[in-house]
């Protein structure tokens, strides 16, 4: 019998390394540990605690991993108002990437009465509107209209200055809110978010820049 | 840093027709990105390339132009822009293998940077990521770095960001370069509102 264990154990331990995902060599090697466990304690004159013992740790350290690598892998559910946000404006980030974000944020309804943001007063929040519709002003002269998806604030969130228009609901709204110092901090830790975010927040700068300049232009006539 | 001292360095292009020519001949007026890498063959210019290569076209559509400047002969520079395909790329390439632009950027020149102990690491993890180190190619104890430039206005530049390597593979994270653009981006939209 222990000459059986030793060579399962063995074969296991064979198998991790032909295997190239690292979830499977983590649970090759549990079950390499499994049999020398048993191999140490009873096919022994005297139980050798010392390889016991470290085998224990090793199956510790695997056994984490593998909960981690579960974690990391198993599908991602989005709520309804989730998967309206990621239709809207964040469909360029994976379930898991929006799921990040959205915990970092909070749900918002703004009434039509007040400014979501003011010309010249620091912003506290980037803002992505989901529903309603809002009005970016300059000294009272409408420049353009938003309307679900757009992003509120991302200029002041990237140049860190004050906004230089008034964004004005048109109608009550609902928003997603995130806290810009919580939500840039959190993006430090995660490069390839950040990366990701980065292109979202690119790609809604250029069209409002864009549809700015064509309203400015058929303005001037 | 001696931003005259970078422009008037002569680099060499990547095209063996083209004649050499002055760094500030060939930017454009817009923002500029300016990447020092060490020596050609190295395996910190290969991560930091590789690094800024999915960011290039983004960079481009930003309105900055991405220059690459090494300190190897121009053969090199012609291996190099073939191993990364470069040419495909919105991204001039040229080399100065006088480095004057690398010392008027305000560059380190270290062989502790290169051979310390951070050095042998940052070879490790390289390889560790696939990018092995070839021989070399310029100066290996020249360090890299990199310099994001305003746009000109009335014939001078500012200077967004300036990152000075320290060891082999050290280097600015693309995505943080890639958020200076978009904030210059920014800033260059909110003045156009203003």
């Amino acid at each position: 019998m222990s000459a059986y264990l030793i060579h399962a154990a063995n074969l296991l331990i064979l198998s991790s390394f032909l295997v190239r995902d690292i979830l499977w060599l983590r649970v090759l090697s549990i079950g390499a540990g499994l049999c020398f466990l048993p191999y140490f304690y009873f096919a022994q004159a005297a139980p050798l605690w010392a390889p016991i013992g470290w085998n224990l740790v090793f199956m510790t350290v695997n056994g984490v991993q593998i909960w981690r690598l579960y974690l990391e892998r198993r599908p991602v559910q989005l709520s309804p108002d989730e998967a309206e946000l990621r239709q809207l404006a964040l469909h360029s980030l994976t379930p898991r990437e929006v799921l990040q974000l959205v915990g970092l944020g909070s749900w918002k309804q703004a009434e039509s009465e007040r400014p979501l943001c003011s010309s010249g007063e620091p912003l506290a929040e980037l803002l992505v509107l989901v529903a309603g519709q809002v009005r970016i002003e300059r000294e009272g002269r409408a420049l353009a209209e938003l309307g679900p998806g757009r992003l509120i604030g991302e200029m002041s969130y990237l140049t860190g200055e004050a906004p230089t228009v008034d964004v004005r609901p048109l109608e009550p709204c609902r928003l997603f809110a995130w806290e810009i110092p919580r939500l840039k901090g959190y993006l430090e830790t995660q490069p390839a978010l950040r990366g990701a975010f980065q292109r979202v927040l690119g790609a809604d700068l250029s069209r409002k820049l864009r549809g700015v300049t064509e309203s400015q232009r058929l303005e001037l006539g | 840093m001696n931003l005259d001292g970078v422009y008037t360095a002569i680099v060499h292009r990547a095209d063996p027709e083209a004649p050499p020519a002055s760094l500030g001949s060939l930017l454009h007026p817009g923002p500029v990105l300016l990447v020092f890498v060490r020596h050609f063959g190295c395996t910190g210019c290969s991560q930091n390339v590789t690094d800024l290569q999915p960011w290039l076209r983004e960079l481009s559509e930003r309105g900055v132009q991405t220059v690459i400047v090494g300190t190897g002969k121009p053969t090199h520079l012609r291996g190099f822009v073939e191993r990364f395909r470069l040419q495909d790329y919105a991204v001039e390439a040229v080399t100065d293998p006088t480095r004057r632009a690398h010392t008027a950027a305000g560059l380190r020149r270290s062989w502790w940077g290169t051979l310390g102990p951070r050095g042998l690491w940052d070879l490790l993890a390289g390889f560790g990521r696939g990018h092995l180190n070839g021989l070399p190619q310029g100066d290996t104890a020249q360090q890299g770095g990199t310099l994001l430039l305003g746009p000109e206005v009335d014939g001078a530049r500012e200077v967004v960001l300036q990152h000075v390597n320290q060891s082999l593979a050290d280097h600015a994270p693309a995505v943080e370069l890639a958020e200076a653009a978009l904030a210059l981006q920014a800033r260059g939209g909110a003045a156009e509102l203003a």
